[in-house]
């Protein structure tokens, strides 16, 4: 080749650095036609694109070149890899925040809070209250604040962050009276040292969900199982959430995972989608990504947990992901839990409520969710 | 299909350049056509037929007016029929809907806005496929017998859709032969990667503290002043880092494009500001707009009429909107006032508050380009001067963030990074070394910020 001949005229830095360039990229071509191609991304919980049929109609529409870009950039070869490198590059040059978390005090990673559209808020809360109207059902509204608002300390300093109080203010004066707004900004303050958080996760923790669920038993008006007829048994020291992953950060230390059990012996099945097992808890999502998943299995259209143990009334949860943590204490004393997600629930709530007798709903979201979201406003 | 992209990088350029290199001399400038094509037609698979029908014509203008150079009235005819049907087009493209949208407004008429999309790199092309029919009118330029080479030139996707803007005659004998040698291959990959480092690690991450300023609810005095120098330094790097890596690719297929900046931050007046930005752009402007209108060469009055059009038509090209035309006429009104009398008052000025005039009036100027909203502008341009609180968390976190990032853009916007890395590669073999790295290490975390790029958890929802 003509390159050959004037290589003397060449610096050896600038043949090497040309190489280096040639060599990384025939490296990553070589290397991503030879792998396997994955399918679902455990990090990114998502499935991955995977190699596009052709479509002339997609074509014309830009849409198959999109696909096609959403493949390569799926499956390059170690994809995560690389998505480390670059979080750490960001802490190099100081950021205290990447990919949308903060990182705080104590490895602590949190959710950034940023200034959300009140109309959401608002079309939910309207949501709530008709579904208050028409049922004429005691409505209880347990809104979860997020770790970076109870935790304000523990943030990076000056680090901007939305005040969910705000929001909380918004519940009180436009939630209608009919409803029960169940506050619990004060009790998710930290206090002697016990996390309510994790640090790798957007969750609460099982120490944090006692809070709330002892704020809802006073709000209802029944009394919440004691601390001290709690085991808090330790599952699993290896639980990376998703925060960890929103952040890319690799060498982030995993958090530890406990579930609930009472000294009382309980009588608890759960059914979902046509499986019925005992107790609340799904012990083989233990081996996978997000293990949160074991509070109640993840996140499907509707759970029904029964207790033979109790004469209690049946209640409705409508809710987030922030509620399963919450459901081993609740079961303690409800004779039947149905618990729905909005975002896969396809019935019409109002005629759910009345053909399963409900006595009493309680609406748990996390604030976030409310204000970000609308999963209330058609009820 | 950005260059910036795994896509890019990995696959289409390798493919591209070892075709390139495979294929005897007599087919490279028809690989440069089918791959420009296939580039081009990668994000905009109809407006491709566009940008064919645009070289076609222009292809065709240009022969007759070669033609019948010794016969002007004619050649005339075939000149504006190029101009015509060019600027047509670009009007119909980019500016129906404004122009329908401010009749609307005037008239308080509802119209029926259709809504058309902007064929990507359109006012770029545009510019250079006019220039040959032009430039042979000029008699600078000669007959292209050969429609592969000519839409090689306009189609060449290191430069098709965002420039350096190639003129004719700055390329004409170039399209005849374009030997590319080992000497010119690597000069091509190491301006490519500074122009990679430029775009992926400056622009894309200061660009992140710009979008949180913009989301922020209410601004201070600081954080408008951090947000806008972000946005200020994410504009240059954006722009000169995508010129860095078309100019050092077209080393790579042989070619010598013109530069398109030349450290504008550090220019002493506006005037200067306009001759060291976007420099393909100004040429342009000149030789086909202000020069045509009698240039300087004009009475005082007819002058400004000459600046006041080229200031409000450079502002238009920019974008279908209003705030452009603004910008324009910010930087036309600062332009006359320079040519009669500011520019010598400020050569008066100390060296340092000649800077700090063109920076702050340059800055100003961002304000007004980067939002089509006007009350976004105005709100920001408040707070910067004075009429907001002095402080805010977002401001002090953003600074205390992203300061190193400030520092590495701020001077990697002046000469003395690039110098002080030819430096120390000609010094010793340590030197070679260290620079050897520091390439390698950008490329390094390129790639990571670019496979990060495409990183997206999908956290709540599973489908």
């Amino acid at each position: 080749m003509s390159m050959k001949k004037s290589s003397h005229a060449v610096p050896a830095e600038s043949l090497i650095i040309s190489a280096v360039f040639v060599l990384a990229v025939v490296t990553g071509l070589v290397l991503f036609v030879l792998q396997p191609k994955e399918t679902f991304s455990q990090e990114e919980n998502r499935v991955l694109q995977s190699f596009p049929a052709f479509d002339a109609e997609d074509l014309f529409a830009g849409k198959y070149t999109k696909k096609f870009e959403t493949y390569l950039a799926d499956q390059f070869p170690a994809r995560n890899f690389f998505v480390g490198v670059n979080c750490d590059v960001q802490l190099l040059l100081q950021k205290k925040d990447v990919g949308g978390v903060y990182f705080g005090k104590d490895n602590y990673l949190f959710e950034t809070l940023k200034q959300p559209d009140p109309d959401i808020l608002k079309s939910n809360i309207d949501g709530i209250n008709s579904l208050a109207d028409r049922t004429n059902l005691p409505v209880y509204l347990l809104p979860v604040p997020s770790s970076a608002q109870e935790m304000k300390e523990s943030l990076p300093a000056y680090a901007p962050s939305y005040d969910q109080n705000l929001s909380v203010e918004t519940m009180k004066k436009n939630l209608s009276p009919k409803v029960t707004l169940v506050n619990v900004m004060d009790d998710l303050k930290p206090s002697d040292g016990e996390a309510l958080y994790f640090k790798t996760d957007h969750h609460w923790n099982v120490f944090g969900a006692y809070k709330g669920y002892s704020a809802l038993m006073d709000a209802m008006g029944l009394n919440p199982v004691p601390k001290s007829e709690i085991e808090f048994k330790k599952v699993s020291s290896e639980f990376f959430g998703t925060l960890y992953s929103k952040a890319g950060y690799k060498r982030q230390k995993p958090d530890d995972i406990y579930i609930q059990q009472f000294k009382v012996p309980q009588q608890i099945t759960s059914s979902s989608a046509g499986q019925t097992a005992d107790g609340v808890f799904d012990m083989s999502k233990l081996t996978q990504k997000d293990q949160y998943t074991i509070y109640a299995g993840g996140n499907t259209d509707e759970n029904i947990i029964r207790n033979a143990g109790v004469q209690g009334e049946r209640v409705l949860i409508i809710k987030d992901s922030y509620a399963h943590i919450a459901l081993p204490y609740l079961a303690n004393h409800f004779s039947e839990i149905r618990m729905i997600d909005l975002r896969y629930f396809r019935k019409n709530p109002a005629d759910y409520i009345r053909e399963n007798r409900i006595d009493r709903i309680i609406i748990l979201y996390s604030i976030k969710q409310l204000d970000e979201v609308v999963t209330l406003g058609d009820m | 299909m950005v260059f910036s992209s795994v896509l890019f990088i990995f696959f289409y350029l390798p493919i591209v350049l070892a075709v390139y290199y495979l294929v005897p001399v007599k087919f490279k400038n028809l690989v440069l056509f089918i791959t420009g094509l296939i580039f081009y037609a990668w994000g905009e698979p109809k407006y491709v037929f566009l940008m064919l029908f645009s070289i076609l014509v222009d292809f065709i203008c240009g022969y007759f007016v070669n033609k019948y150079l010794d016969r002007k009235n004619i050649a005339r005819r075939f000149v504006a029929a190029s101009v015509c049907i060019n600027l047509t087009i670009l009007c119909i493209f980019k500016y129906t809907g404004f122009a329908l949208n401010t009749f609307s407004t005037l008239t308080g008429l509802a119209i029926d806005i259709p809504v058309i999309a902007l064929p990507i790199g359109i006012s770029f092309y545009t510019f250079q496929t006019m220039s040959y029919a032009i430039e042979s009118y000029q008699g600078t330029v000669t007959r292209q017998r050969n429609f592969i080479n000519y839409g090689a030139y306009v189609t060449m996707f290191p430069q098709l859709i965002a420039g350096p803007i190639v003129r004719y005659c700055e390329i004409e004998r170039q399209l005849a032969s374009h030997p590319v040698n080992a000497a010119m291959f690597t000069q091509g990959v190491e301006r490519f990667l500074v122009g990679l480092f430029k775009k992926v690690l400056i622009a894309n991450n200061i660009a992140l503290l710009w979008d949180s300023v913009q989301a922020a609810p209410a601004v201070s005095t600081l954080s408008a002043w951090v947000g806008i120098l972000a946005y200020t330094f994410q504009i240059y790097f954006d722009f000169s880092g995508y010129s860095d890596m078309a100019i050092g690719m077209g080393k790579m297929f042989g070619f010598t494009y013109p530069e398109n900046f030349n450290y504008p931050y550090l220019a002493k007046s506006i005037t200067e500001f306009w001759r060291r930005w976007h420099m393909t752009l100004g040429q342009c402007i000149r030789e086909y707009l202000y020069f045509p209108l009698g240039g300087n060469r004009v009475g005082k009055l007819k002058l400004i009429r000459n600046l006041a059009i080229v200031w409000l038509i450079t502002g238009l090209w920019h974008g279908a909107n209003w705030n452009f035309v603004l910008w324009g006429a910010f930087y036309g009104v600062l332009i006359i006032c320079e040519k009669f009398f500011l520019l010598k008052l400020i050569e008066k000025l100390p060296v340092i508050l000649q800077h700090a005039y063109t920076l702050l009036c340059v800055i100003v100027g961002w304000v007004l380009f980067t939002s089509t909203s006007a009350s976004f502008s105005w709100t920001l341009l408040k707070a910067m001067f004075g009429f907001a609180p002095k402080l805010d968390a977002l401001g002090i976190y953003g600074l205390k963030t992203y300061l190193p990032l400030f520092i590495i853009a701020g001077v990697c916007s002046t000469p003395l990074v690039w110098k002080t890395l030819e430096r120390i590669r000609t010094k010793s073999v340590l030197g070679k070394t260290v620079w050897a790295m520091l390439f390698a290490a950008a490329l390094f975390a390129a790639i990571a910020a670019m496979v990060d790029a495409t990183y997206n958890p999908f956290l709540y929802f599973k489908f």
